[in-house]
């Protein structure tokens, strides 16, 4: 009889069922020799007796007391022919939200987009991502989203809300009557065509941009220095001296990625390499940027214009212009930078994050002087982000309120949460009639209007993106919408009469473009690939820059004695749109370490001198309560608060969480200033908050860690600054055989000169790895999970310090101080030189932890995973379908950590083996690096000498973490270099 | 009795051997006090809290305690520590006693090894509610196996820690038992009760007293101090090494063996 298996008591009964019935076949009468009649014929013997008794009892056994419960896999029933289950697709696709730009390629797993990857082929990002980009994909999986559209906060049918809004639509265009369609900035040439074709349909649409943090200024500035309202494209690659004020431009201004992978360009030191840009920073708090400055000055918001204002001058006075303005005294010596800068003209830049028009014209003054433009400023490839026109909204808001606004459709905006006055627009709201949102999710916004047309998420959705002129690429869905939603921009088409979808629209628009653009051949091969790369470039015509208009300069006023606010927009969190993202809220800032809140920022003598410390309560203004956290760095007399907080329909992991500080929003000569508004704080006399900061929780004790030199030393000795590595080198010695690697022995290098800290590395991490989410309260209690973490080290001056940014991660020690003490042999060590743990071996006893010198080993310290205490994505069906299948997710009590992503190498290594090669160089690339803005991070096989990561391990910068304690790790690092004088 | 030319008569009343024996083994045979049972209630109070802590450690995790990512020891490893040095102190009182002779031990021998087990006894459970995944954590005992080459890993001081423990414990449970025969072996003869009898008969192993029972009774418990002995020191050697093992700073240092046996001891 064929062997039957049974997998629960109920269908073991059935089986013995049928065979009692003898429903099955019958038994056709058989000899075997060497068989007994009574055991062909199924009569029991006193063996059979005792066998089917043993059996029965475990049987029962097994059955009431280990059986797991039943998950039901249905499988396709015709399997589409592009996938293939355990194999992931790579879509190419954009990402924009109205304020960063990327172009990505979308990691999709039997049709979920899991991951999100840069785009190799993008000439602007490069394969680069930032934090924001990286953990967008878990918006996709978000409880807050909306699953239906919504008429008067009730759900409704996409039908009836298409109906009376046409008809509503249609009779205001009728009577003439205002309706405003209000968006953040779009640059998707089909998008802005769509809506020019829907005023034509409706006359009466008015468009309005609005950007919660503006750039206005630097178009207006340039509008009145060259005639043309443009941000222009910057090159900090081609600049060797680059000064900014207040431009955080590798962190949050304009093009992080795009700017991150410049810098790090121009300051790549390998074998040869002796020259690197200088970074200059004039800032008020310590942004991402000033702290990888090689000269950084703290100065107050009220000092910007003064100190451009000087450095005008001293550039013009050596150059033999004129005129030069009268400056108010001021305390700084700006001598060093302008003697750089005149030493660099026209590969030099200079940037401010000012949204003052004064402050602009200076700098572009300053840029025309030293001949930049046309070299590192390129006014022919005009950046499109940053289109929001404040003075409009403006007027939209006082139109509003005096009831001339019949109609307003709003898109991507939330202006009840960001708008600085968010009661006059709340208040305005109310007096128009029809109020549509196209919000994603509930937000504050959308809780006010009548319709809520969801909006489905951008990898459910098709567009087409032009942040930099020339520069296009193009967004398309990686599943189809989970919802029962539609995007924004086939409601507009929906609503303008067309029948047409706008993915079908959106191709029309390419092959006319495409056909303008003299592309021959088969348009639909060419639509076919550009979808594939996702990107196509225009070229433009390479015009002499325009010529420069002088304007004259105001003399700026004097600098004020009194308190002076900044606002900034998190590395982590952006400036609010992302406030429900738990692996956002839980990312350590770069500067100041800390998570889940936000919080005042002082300087250390600002502090002492009103007896403030850190976690007292403020009060600001008089009404908004924060906690101080006294930053070294911070400019005295400033306090400096971050965006994006305090939002109160977020949703269930970001609402109430900091306060709203959008409110203290500057807004001068009508335009939205981040900075310069004096303020008042007073001290909450006996009140504390807890802040979760992350920087002590892995102390190394003090041991020579963070290693730097400067380029003059670099130059003359390249292992300056690393000497301690050669001491090392000579004096250990062991007892112990070496380990030796037939084949491969993985290695990881990361050069400290190019890494920025921005910790977009960490989100990677996280989204490959399933790393989870625990909470503010268990941070502090230090247990945050995160494999990667960024450690930040400070040195020199205690009020303006300089600093050091440190990715740590296991490093995968030859001897490796964790597998020797686990007495269950949980932790080992791999043919390829993988320190590797089994999660199904440790019973946690947490030696390895203690052991470890670089404290990256994680315990689950609680059941992370469906438990309502930690209710973040793990806690919701919707939020796990972004796990990626190929990690397991860790029970409670093991200790996890980073395994170079062993799944990956795992991949490549089979893919190599089906294709009988050899493992190539940089075929297998991890997380952390794959996305890295700055490319700071290398990987390969150690084993072969000619791979990117041997030859950075041979470098004379080269140094391991901890090396006198003889754990021989296979990760290096590279010492930091700083372009400074001594 | 006991009439010494020193100090005088030790024990009063003018009682005889047979005298002193039914005064100990009274109180079995008495009504229980009612400041045993108050003292018991208070005990079992303790008790059901300890059991409420285990319980919810186990349950929920070990995330319920203050340990950290860096931290990652805490009381748990502190008391495991501890309690192994308060065994010590009763084998070294009880056994290096009996080496050098010293008859006055047997006014305090039997509480001593008796608080060396039970104290082993706390101090093995400490470990054990220590371990994330306790459910798992008969890994850490040798036994055969369908895992092939997985087996416990030699080179950590924690495997040495359950070899050494376990030892430790046999060796003074064996010690403490075989002390216990001949008092087992009296309270049998004396008790009136039957089921006493009966269990005192089987733990006393057919004690009856005679020269040559007590010569190998001698000669056992020399024998099992004098291989107990050496463990007072190994035993807390191999704790002190769960930390001198390791990379730490301020634990990596080679004092701790003799550091944890003598403070042990004092």
């Amino acid at each position: 009889m064929e062997k039957k298996y049974w997998q629960s008591l109920e269908s073991y009964r059935e089986m013995q069922k049928e065979q009692l019935s003898g429903s099955t076949e019958p038994i056709a009468e058989f000899s075997i020799e060497g068989l007994d009649e009574s055991e062909i014929k199924g009569k029991s013997s006193r063996r059979d007796f005792l066998k089917m008794l043993g059996f029965s009892v475990s049987a029962v056994a097994l059955a009431s007391s280990c059986q797991t419960p039943i998950r039901k896999a249905i499988p396709l029933l015709n399997q589409p022919e592009d996938l293939i289950p355990g194999v992931p697709n790579f879509y190419a696709s954009t990402f924009f939200d109205g304020t960063d730009y990327c172009s990505i390629l979308v990691k999709t797993r039997e049709n979920r987009p899991i991951k999100i990857e840069g785009n190799e082929l993008s000439p602007l990002t490069k394969r680069g991502t930032i934090a924001r980009v990286q953990a967008s994909v878990l918006n996709l999986y978000d409880d807050a989203r909306l699953r239906n559209p919504y008429k008067n906060g009730n759900e409704a049918e996409w039908e009836t809300i298409d109906k009376e809004i046409i008809q509503q639509l249609g009779g205001m265009a009728q009577e003439g009557k205002q309706v405003v369609l209000l968006t953040s900035t779009i640059i998707s040439p089909t998008t802005r065509k769509l809506i020019s074709r829907f005023q034509e349909v409706y006359p009466n649409v008015s468009w309005v941009t609005y950007d919660e943090v503006s750039a206005s200024a630097i178009r207006k500035a340039n509008s009145l220095n060259f005639n043309r309202d443009i941000i222009p494209f910057y090159r900090f690659d081609k600049a060797k001296i680059i000064v900014g004020f207040n431009a955080d431009f590798l962190g949050n201004w304009l093009l992080p990625v795009t700017f991150s992978k410049q810098f790090s360009s121009g300051r790549k030191l390998f074998k040869g390499d002796h020259e690197m840009s200088r970074l200059y920073m004039f800032e008020s708090a310590m942004s991402l940027t000033g702290s990888n400055a090689d000269y950084r000055t703290a100065i107050k918001p009220s000092e910007e214009e003064l100190l451009l204002m000087s450095l005008y001058n001293e550039i013009a006075k050596a150059m033999g212009e004129s005129p030069t303005y009268e400056v108010p005294k001021h305390g700084f010596d700006i001598g060093k930078a302008a003697k750089d800068l005149l030493n660099n003209q026209g590969s030099s830049l200079v940037v401010s994050g000012s949204n003052s028009t004064n402050t602009q014209l200076i700098v572009n003054a300053i840029n025309q002087l030293l001949g930049n433009y046309g070299n590192t400023i390129d006014l022919n490839r005009p950046v499109f982000l940053k289109q929001g026109d404040e003075e409009r909204m403006q007027k939209l808001v006082a139109d509003m309120n005096g009831d001339q606004i019949d109609g307003l459709l709003m898109y991507n905006v939330n202006p009840a949460y960001n708008y600085p006055d968010a009661a006059a627009f709340t208040n305005g709201l109310e007096k128009v009639s029809l109020k549509v949102s196209f919000a994603e999710t509930m937000d504050e916004t959308a809780l006010l209007c009548d319709y809520v047309c969801t909006a489905s998420n951008y990898l459910e959705s098709w567009d087409d993106a032009e942040a930099v002129k020339g520069y296009l690429s193009i967004t398309q869905p990686a599943l189809r919408p989970i919802f029962n939603t539609r995007q924004f921009q086939d409601s507009l088409l929906k609503w303008s009469g067309s029948k047409q979808k706008y993915s079908s629209y959106l191709e029309d628009n390419w092959k006319e473009l495409l056909a303008a653009n003299a592309e021959t051949g088969n348009l639909n091969k060419r639509w076919a690939r550009i979808k594939q790369d996702g990107i196509y470039n225009i070229g433009i015509e390479e015009n002499e820059p325009p010529a420069f208009i002088s304007k004259g300069l105001k003399t700026p006023a004097a600098n004020r004695p009194g308190l002076e606010l900044v606002l900034y927009e998190k590395i982590s969190i952006g400036s609010g749109k992302y406030t429900n993202n738990p692996w956002l809220l839980e990312m350590p800032d770069p500067i100041t370490t800390a998570t889940w809140d936000n919080y005042a920022c002082i300087s250390p003598r600002f502090a002492a001198e009103h007896d403030l410390h850190h976690e007292d309560v403020v009060k600001i203004n008089g009404q908004l309560e924060l906690p101080v956290l006294v930053q070294p760095g911070q400019a005295y007399g400033t306090v400096c608060i971050a965006l994006g907080y305090g939002r109160t329909a977020a949703g269930k992991a970001g609402n109430n969480i900091g306060k709203n500080v959008f409110g203290l929003m500057n807004v001068k000569n009508s335009q939205f200033q981040l900075s310069g508004q004096e303020i008042s704080i007073e001290k909450v006399g006996g009140k504390t908050y807890p802040l979760a900061l992350t920087q002590m929780h892995h102390t190394m004790e003090g041991r020579p860690i963070a290693r730097e030199t400067t380029l003059k030393d670099y130059i003359k000795n390249p292992s300056s600054g690393n000497e301690k590595e050669r001491f090392n080198e000579e004096n250990n010695s062991t007892l112990y055989q070496k380990v030796n690697y037939d084949g491969i022995q993985w290695g990881m290098t990361i050069d400290l000169t190019s890494c920025t800290g921005c910790a977009n590395c960490v989100i990677a991490c996280q989204a490959e790895n399933n790393v989870v989410v625990i909470g503010k309260e268990q941070v502090r209690n230090r247990r945050i999970m995160h494999w990667m973490r960024i450690d930040r080290y400070y040195s020199e001056d205690f009020e303006n310090p300089e600093v050091f940014h440190m990715p740590t991660l296991c490093q995968h020690c030859d001897n490796a101080p964790c597998e020797n003490v686990c007495p269950v042999a949980a932790v080992t060590h791999s043919t390829e030189g993988l320190n590797q743990t089994a999660y199904n071996r440790c019973i946690g006893t947490r030696y390895c932890i203690n052991n470890c010198p670089y404290k990256v080993r994680r315990f689950n310290w609680f059941s992370y995973v469906n438990n309502d205490e930690f209710d973040y994505n793990l806690n919701s069906d919707l939020g796990k379908l972004v796990l990626n299948p190929d990690v397991i997710v860790r029970q409670r009590g093991v200790v996890e950590k980073c395994t170079l992503c062993v799944q990956r190498l795992q991949e490549k290594k089979l893919t190599a083996k089906a294709e009988n090669r050899p493992l190539r160089d940089n075929e297998v690339i991890v997380a952390c690096q794959q996305s890295c803005p700055t490319d700071a991070i290398s990987f390969g096989n150690l084993k072969n000498k000619n791979s990117e990561v041997s030859q950075q391990q041979q470098e004379e910068r080269s140094y391991h973490l901890l090396g006198h304690l003889h754990t021989l790790p296979s990760t290096t690092y590279l010492t930091k270099v700083r372009n400074k004088e001594s | 009795m006991y009439n010494t030319r020193v100090r005088g008569i030790l024990i009063k009343g003018n009682k005889s051997f047979s005298d002193v024996s039914r005064d100990i083994i009274k109180p079995m045979d008495d009504k229980t006090p009612l400041w045993w049972k108050i003292s018991a209630l208070f005990s079992m109070a303790a008790l059901i809290w300890g059991v409420w802590g285990f319980y919810n450690t186990i349950s929920t995790g070990i995330g319920t305690w203050g340990l950290n990512n860096n931290v990652a020891w805490g009381w748990a490893i502190i008391n495991f520590v501890w309690w192994i040095g308060i065994g010590h102190a009763g084998t070294a009182f009880s056994i290096f006693l009996l080496m050098v002779r010293q008859k006055w031990r047997t006014s305090i021998n039997r509480a001593a090894e008796a608080m060396t087990i039970f104290a082993v006894m706390a101090a093995g459970m400490f470990p054990m509610i220590h371990m994330g995944r306790i459910w798992n954590g008969f890994f850490i005992v040798p036994y055969w196996n369908t895992r092939g080459p997985l087996w416990y890993n030699f080179n950590s001081p924690l495997f040495w820690d359950v070899v050494a423990i376990s030892t430790y414990f046999m060796a003074s449970f064996v010690f403490w038992y075989i002390g216990m025969i001949p008092d087992f072996a009296t309270i049998r003869e004396r008790t009136t009760s039957a089921i006493k009898k009966k269990i005192y008969g089987a733990l006393s192993f057919g004690w009856i007293g005679n020269a040559r029972g007590w010569l190998r009774f001698e000669t056992a418990a020399l024998l099992l101090g004098g291989m107990a002995a050496p463990l007072v020191v190994s035993v807390h050697s191999i704790v002190s090494m769960d930390f001198s093992v390791s990379v730490v700073p301020g634990w990596h240092t080679t004092i701790f063996p003799p550091y944890f046996v003598v403070g042990a001891i004092f």
